[in-house]
C-alpha cells in the first residue's frame, strides 16, 4: 500500500492524517479539501490554528504532515476518476452524506478499500469497506434527507480525535491484510461506550451487489479491448464507413477477426473484401503495417494492438 | 463569565451541543499526566477544546497548546487529572472525553 486518499480535512480528517504519518510514515496522503480554514474548525481541527484561518485546508495540513500533497477541489463526479488515480486506500471523514454515499459507491466499484469515520453530536461511527464485504449502502441504503450535520447538531472536538485516530488504526490494519469489516463500530462519547453492530451483506443492495458483476464485466471488456487496431479505409469503400477514412477496430487478434468486427460494425465492407468461400478477393491488397498479408499468414496473420492494418484496392481507381 | 463573541464564535460546534457548557471547560484546570502519544493527543484536545488552565509534564508541546488554545494558561498547580488510560491517539482522546465529561458533570 503506498497512497492513501484522504477525503476532509476536518474534524476527522486532521487526526486521521496526524495519525496516520505515525503509524505509517511510508504511506503517501493525498489530501482533498475544497474549503478555507474557519476559526469554529479550530477547537477540533487540530492541524491548523488562528493563523490558518482564511487559508484552504488541504494546503494548510500538507504543510504540517510530511508525505502529503493537497488537493483543493471536491470529490465528485467530475473528479473522482482522476483524484483515484493509483489510489490503494480511501479514508472519508468528509460531513455530507452525499458525498460519503458516492466515495462509498466509488469505491466499491473500483475496488478501493474505503475507511468511513462520522461524528455528529456526542455520537461517532467508523466503519471499514474492502471487495466482497458489506458496504455502507447495505447499512444505509441511501443518504438520510435531512440527517443532521456538525453545523446544525454540534460535535464534541476530542470525539473528533477518537474517530480520526481510529480511522488511522483500520488503514494499518487494511495494510496488514487484516481489515475489520461487517461491523460498524459506534461510540457514544456520552457514556464513553462503544457498541459494534455487526451486519451483513444486503444481497439487494445497489452499490456492492453490483461490483462483482461490473468487475467481471470490467474484465471481460478489458480482454475484448485486447487489441484495438486500426484499419484505413480506401476512398471507394467509404461510403460504407460513414466516409471514415480510419476506423479503430477492438477483438481483433488476427486480420480475419478485425474484418469480421469491421463488418460488424459497417455491415457489407466484408462481401467487398471476401468471396463466398471467405477468402481474399484477388483484387484486394491488405496490408498490416507495411507488410502485404498474403506474403504472411493470409487472413491468419496475427495482429497485435497498435497494428495498423490498410486495405488497398490492386487496381488503382477500380471499383470494388 | 459569559463567552466573548470571538469565543462564541470559536466553540459554536460546542455550544450547538445539548447539556454542553462551555463556560464550564474555560473554567476549568487539568493536570495531563505522561509524556507519551495519549498524553500528547489528551492535551491538544484540551487545549483546542477551550480548557483554561493546564499543567503537562512535557514542556515541549507548550507552543503548540498555547497555539491551540487562545485563552490557555500553563499552570503548575491544576484540579484536575487526566491520565490517559489506553495507549496511543486513541486513547488521548478518549482521556480528554473523559475530562471533559467529569469537568460538565461538576
Amino acid at each position: 500500500m503506498k497512497t492513501a486518499l484522504l477525503l476532509g480535512l476536518g474534524g476527522l480528517g486532521c487526526p486521521a492524517a496526524l495519525s496516520l504519518s505515525e503509524l505509517l510514515p511510508e504511506l503517501r496522503l493525498v489530501l482533498v479539501d475544497p474549503d478555507c480554514v474557519e476559526r469554529s474548525n479550530l477547537p477540533r481541527q487540530i492541524l491548523f490554528n488562528d493563523a490558518d484561518v482564511g487559508q484552504p485546508k488541504a494546503l494548510a495540513a500538507a504543510r504540517k504532515i510530511s508525505n502529503a500533497e493537497a488537493r483543493v477541489t471536491r470529490f465528485e463526479e467530475s473528479t473522482a476518476n482522476e483524484l483515484l488515480q493509483g489510489i490503494d486506500l480511501m479514508l472519508d471523514g468528509t460531513d455530507d452524506a452525499a458525498t460519503r454515499f458516492f466515495a462509498n459507491d466509488e469505491c466499491v466499484r473500483r475496488g478501493i478499500p474505503l475507511v468511513h469515520g462520522a461524528a455528529v453530536g456526542w455520537t461517532g461511527q467508523l466503519l471499514t469497506v474492502v471487495t466482497g464485504s458489506a458496504c455502507l449502502r447495505c447499512l444505509f441504503e441511501a443518504p438520510p434527507r435531512d440527517g443532521p450535520t456538525c453545523a446544525q447538531a454540534g460535535v464534541l472536538a476530542p470525539l473528533c480525535g477518537l474517530i480520526g485516530a481510529e480511522m488511522a488504526r483500520a488503514a494499518l490494519l487494511v495494510s496488514q491484510g487484516r481489515p475489520e469489516t461487517g461491523v460498524l463500530q459506534r461510540w457514544d462519547a456520552r457514556s464513553g461506550s462503544v457498541r459494534p453492530f455487526r451486519f451483513s451483506r444486503d444481497p439487494h443492495c445497489p452499490a456492492c451487489i453490483q461490483a462483482p458483476r461490473a468487475a467481471r464485466a470490467a474484465q471481460v471488456l478489458k480482454k475484448e479491448s485486447d487489441m484495438p487496431i486500426t484499419v484505413k479505409i480506401p476512398a471507394p469503400l467509404r461510403p460504407l464507413t460513414a466516409n471514415l477514412a480510419e476506423i479503430a477496430v477492438e477483438n481483433a487478434a488476427t486480420v480475419q477477426a478485425a474484418l469480421e468486427e469491421l463488418s460488424r460494425k459497417y455491415p457489407g465492407i466484408k462481401d467487398k473484401l471476401l468471396d463466398d468461400k471467405g477468402s481474399m478477393r484477388r483484387y484486394v491488397n491488405l496490408f498490416k503495417n507495411d507488410e502485404d498479408v498474403r506474403s504472411g499468414q493470409g487472413l491468419s496473420t496475427a495482429l497485435k494492438e497498435g497494428d495498423r492494418l490498410t486495405i488497398v484496392p490492386a487496381i488503382a481507381g477500380g471499383c470494388i | 463569565m459569559h463567552l466573548s463573541p470571538a469565543q462564541q464564535e470559536r466553540y459554536s460546534r460546542h455550544l450547538l451541543l445539548d447539556s454542553f457548557d462551555q463556560e464550564k471547560v474555560l473554567q476549568a484546570s487539568v493536570t495531563v499526566q505522561g509524556t507519551d502519544t495519549a498524553a500528547h493527543w489528551a492535551a491538544c484536545y484540551l487545549a483546542a477544546s477551550g480548557v483554561g488552565r493546564l499543567q503537562v509534564d512535557e514542556p515541549a508541546w507548550s507552543a503548540e497548546l498555547l497555539a491551540l488554545g487562545p485563552w490557555l494558561q500553563l499552570v503548575d498547580r491544576a484540579e484536575m487529572v487526566c491520565s490517559p488510560a489506553a495507549e496511543g491517539a486513541a486513547g488521548g482522546a478518549l482521556a480528554a472525553i473523559d475530562v471533559l465529561r467529569r469537568v460538565l458533570a461538576t
